[in-house]
C-alpha cells in the first residue's frame, strides 16, 4: 500500500464541501469520517483512513476506477482493520460515495452478482466468501477479507451495519428504481446505466431490467432527462446515429434501427424515454409500446 | 514517424533481418522480428509476437468491458481483435460471465483470453481459477496471471510461483503472467528472473513519473523473451484531477505503441465510438504533428521523438534519410534498445561518415532537432561490435 497516495482529509475535502456546498444530509461529512469505521472486538481500527479522489482513484483499483467514475464518484475512504490476534488477518472496507443514491445503486448493481445471498444491510446488500457489499444513501460500501471464518464474517457485518446506521437510518429503494413494470422483472436484474447506454455516447442515465415471458427474454427501459428538449436531443441523436430520415420528431412510439443492437423501440413522453431492447417477437413490442403510451406518460 | 518506415525501408530491414542474422540473440529482436513492424498508413491490422510464446497479437486488444454490453465484445473479435482480457474480481466476476456467454458461439481457437487472480495462497489461486474457468464456461485460458505484484518479493513468493506452475503444467492455463501498476520495473526484472512467467501486464504511458527506467525494464523484458502488455496507456484519460481537461487517448494509445518492446495494449473501451476508433490505431500508428502536440510531451520526450514529417528529406544535401537515422536514435536513446537502433541503422545503407562532406547542416527540423549533432551522436553506433549490443 506504500504507493497510495495519502491525502490529508481536512487539508483538501474540508474546504472544497464549504465552498461547493455539498454538505446535505446523509452525505459523508468531513470532520466525521472516522466514525464510520467503528470500533470491533477482536480488531484493530484502521490507524490511517486514506482519502481518494476522481484524480487518483486509480492509485487503488486501477483499472475499476473507470467503472465508478462513470457513475459520478466523489470520494473513497479506504481503511483495513487487523485482526488483534492474528496479524495476518484483515478486513477492508471502502466507502465509495457517488453522486446520488441512484448513483450509488447504479455502480452497485454493476457488481451484484445475478443471485445474489442477500443480507440486511443498506437499502440491498450481499454477502459472498470473503466479500459483503451493500449500498445506502449515496454510497456504496465494499468490504472483503481474504478470511472465510465466522468470525470475520461476523465482524464484516457489525461494520456494514455500523455504516449503514450512520448513513441512513431508514434505507429505502429510490422510487424510481420502481418505474418499469413487474410482470416478467428478472429478479435483481435492476441496473442503472448511467453512461454509454447500449455502448452510445449519448445515451446516458437508462434505468434497465431484463424480463423474460413466455420463454422470451428481452429488455425494458426508461430514461429521465432534466427536460423535454433533452430527451428530444438524445432521440434525435439516437435517429442522426441509426441514419434514419424523419422530418420533426414529435412525442410518441419511434422505432430505431440500431445496426449494432437491432431494432429499439422507444416512447417518448415529455423529459422520459421508455423502450425496448433485445425483443424481436412482434406482439411484445406492441404490447410495451401500447403499455408505454398508454401508461407511462 | 511511422512513415518513415514504409514499406520499401519494412522490406530493407527484413531482408538486413534475414541476411545478417544480426537480429540472433539480441534483446528486442528475438521478440519481434521486424516484418511485424507497422508499414503505416491504413493496411491490414498489424501483429506483433509475445516473446517467446508465439502468440501474434493485433497491436490493439480488447481490455476492461463492462458487463452490461457484450456486443462491444461480439464487435471487437469481428473488427480484429483477438485478445480479450478480464480478471477474476472484474465486476465481482460479472465480467468473466459476460465474457463467458459472448464466447460460447464462438470457435475456440479464433480468439485468445486471459484472466487472473488476487490470490495470494495456493488455495485461492486454485479457487479463482477454478470459478474464473467456470463462468467463462471454457477448460484452459490462454494467460492466467498474478493480479497487481507490487514487488521483487510479491512476485516470487514460492507459493504462488507453485501454484501457478502447477496450473500450467496441467495445461488449464497455456501462459502465465504477472500484472504490475506500482513498482513496474522491479517487478518487470521480477518476472524475468522467475523464469515461470512469460507475459507481464504493466502500466506504461508517457506521464508516469518513473517512464525512463519502466523503458528499460520493457526493453529487457522484450529481450529475454517476456511478451509485454501495456496498460493504461490513455494516461489517466483526463490531465487533471477535476476530469475537465480530456487526453488525446488515441494519441496517447498510439505514442505507446511507438515502442516496439511493447508487444500489445488493451485499453478499456465503453462505446462503439471508443471502439472504433481505437480499432483503427490497429491499421495506422503514425502520429500526426497535432497528435504529437496534444501529448504535451515535455522537452526532453519532444527532443527524442521524431514525427517522420519527411521535410528533411529534401533538404538534405547528402539525402540522407534523416527521419529514419531520428527513429534509430530514438530507439537508442529514448527506448534504450541498442540492438533495433543498430539494425535500423544497417539497414539504411549510409555512407562512411554521412556528414562529413557538410561543413554546415542545411537541414531546418520542423520539431528544432539539431539533427548533424543527433546523427553524429547515433552515427558512432554503427561501429561497435555487435557482440557488444544486446
Amino acid at each position: 500500500m506504500k504507493n497510495r497516495m495519502k491525502t490529508k482529509l481536512l487539508r483538501f475535502f474540508f474546504p472544497c464541501l464549504i465552498m461547493t456546498g455539498l454538505l446535505a444530509q446523509n452525505e459523508l461529512k468531513a470532520y466525521d469520517y472516522e466514525k464510520f469505521f467503528p470500533e470491533v472486538e477482536g480488531w484493530e481500527k484502521p490507524a490511517e483512513i486514506d482519502f481518494y479522489d476522481p484524480g487518483n482513484l486509480w492509485d487503488i483499483i486501477n483499472g475499476a476506477a473507470d467503472l465508478f467514475n462513470a457513475y459520478d464518484f466523489r470520494e473513497l475512504y479506504w481503511g483495513e482493520y487487523v485482526n488483534s490476534a492474528d496479524n495476518n488477518i484483515y478486513i477492508v472496507m471502502e466507502i465509495y460515495r457517488q453522486g446520488g443514491p441512484v448513483r450509488a445503486f447504479g455502480t452497485y448493481s454493476q457488481e451484484r452478482p445475478r443471485v445474489p445471498d442477500l443480507v440486511d444491510v443498506g437499502v440491498q446488500g450481499y454477502t459472498a466468501p470473503g466479500v459483503l457489499n451493500f449500498f445506502v444513501a449515496d454510497c456504496y460500501v465494499k468490504i472483503r477479507s481474504h478470511d472465510r471464518s465466522e468470525e470475520t464474517a461476523e465482524a464484516m457485518k457489525k461494520m456494514a451495519r455500523h455504516v449503514s446506521g450512520m448513513l441512513d437510518p431508514d434505507p429505502a429503494f429510490p422510487a424510481i428504481l420502481t418505474s418499469l413494470p413487474e410482470e416478467g422483472k428478472v429478479e435483481f436484474s435492476e441496473e442503472f446505466i448511467n453512461t454509454n447506454f447500449l455502448g452510445h455516447t449519448f445515451l446516458s442515465r437508462a434505468f434497465v431490467s431484463a424480463y423474460e415471458i413466455d420463454g422470451t427474454g428481452f429488455n425494458l427501459f426508461m430514461i429521465e432527462k432534466e427536460s423535454r428538449e433533452e430527451a428530444k436531443k438524445m432521440l434525435t441523436d439516437y435517429y442522426a446515429f441509426s441514419r434514419q430520415e424523419i422530418d420533426d420528431i414529435s412525442e410518441g412510439i419511434h422505432r430505431i434501427d440500431d445496426r449494432w443492437n437491432g431494432e429499439v423501440g422507444i416512447v417518448w413522453s415529455g423529459n422520459k424515454l421508455y423502450g425496448y431492447y433485445n425483443l424481436e417477437n412482434k406482439n411484445l413490442q406492441d404490447k410495451y409500446l401500447e403499455l408505454f403510451s398508454e401508461s407511462y406518460r | 514517424m511511422q512513415k518513415s518506415l514504409n514499406r520499401r525501408n519494412f522490406l530493407k530491414l527484413s531482408a538486413a533481418g534475414a541476411a545478417g542474422g544480426f537480429m540472433a540473440g539480441s534483446g528486442t529482436a528475438g521478440a519481434i522480428p521486424l516484418k511485424e513492424f507497422p508499414a503505416g498508413n491504413r493496411g491490414d491490422i498489424m501483429h506483433r509476437t509475445l516473446g517467446k510464446t508465439g502468440m501474434k497479437f493485433p497491436l490493439v486488444n480488447l481490455g476492461f468491458v463492462r458487463s452490461d454490453n457484450p456486443r462491444l465484445v461480439n464487435l471487437a473479435l469481428d473488427l480484429g481483435m483477438t485478445y480479450l482480457d478480464t480478471g477474476h474480481g472484474y465486476n465481482n466476476g460479472r465480467n468473466e460471465e459476460m465474457l463467458g456467454e459472448v464466447l460460447k458461439s464462438r470457435p475456440r481457437d479464433s480468439y485468445y483470453i486471459g484472466t487472473r487472480s488476487r490470490g495470494n495462497t495456493e488455495e485461492q489461486i486454485n479457487e479463482h481459477f477454478n470459478i474464473s474457468l467456470k463462468r467463462l464456461q471454457l477448460d484452459h485460458v490462454d494467460i492466467f496471471g498474478m493480479h497487481g505484484a507490487g514487488s521483487r518479493e510479491h512476485t516470487l513468493n514460492e507459493e504462488r510461483l507453485n501454484a501457478f506452475s502447477k496450473i500450467k503444467a496441467r495445461g488449464r492455463a497455456r501462459f502465465l503472467s504477472v500484472s504490475t501498476h506500482s513498482n513496474e520495473p522491479e517487478v518487470i526484472r521480477a518476472v524475468i528472473e522467475s523464469n515461470v512467467f512469460d507475459i507481464v501486464f504493466t502500466s506504461y504511458n508517457f506521464r508516469m513519473g518513473n517512464f525512463q527506467d519502466l523503458q528499460q525494464a520493457v526493453a529487457e523484458a522484450a529481450g529475454a523473451g517476456i511478451g509485454v502488455i501495456a496498460m493504461k496507456t490513455m494516461a489517466g484519460v483526463h490531465w487533471d484531477r477535476e476530469r475537465q481537461d480530456p487526453i488525446n487517448v488515441i494519441a496517447a494509445l498510439k505514442y505507446v505503441l511507438q515502442n516496439p518492446n511493447i508487444h500489445t495494449t488493451i485499453p478499456g473501451v465503453a462505446s462503439y465510438q471508443e471502439l472504433e476508433e481505437i480499432c483503427e490505431v490497429n491499421h495506422d500508428i503514425t502520429m500526426t504533428p497535432q497528435e504529437i502536440s496534444d501529448l504535451r510531451l515535455d522537452q526532453a520526450q519532444a527532443g527524442m521523438f521524431c514525427f517522420g514529417c519527411e521535410k528533411c528529406r529534401p533538404q538534405c544535401r547528402q539525402n540522407l534519410p534523416v527521419s529514419d537515422i531520428m527513429r534509430s536514435y530514438m530507439y537508442a536513446y529514448g527506448y534504450r534498445d541498442l540492438s533495433l537502433a543498430r539494425s535500423t541503422l544497417d539497414s539504411l545503407a549510409l555512407p562512411g561518415h554521412p556528414c562529413e562532406n557538410c561543413k554546415s547542416c542545411s537541414v531546418k527540423c520542423v520539431q528544432g532537432f539539431n539533427v548533424a549533432e543527433k546523427i553524429r551522436d547515433i552515427d558512432r553506433l554503427r561501429y561497435v561490435p555487435s557482440d557488444f549490443i544486446t
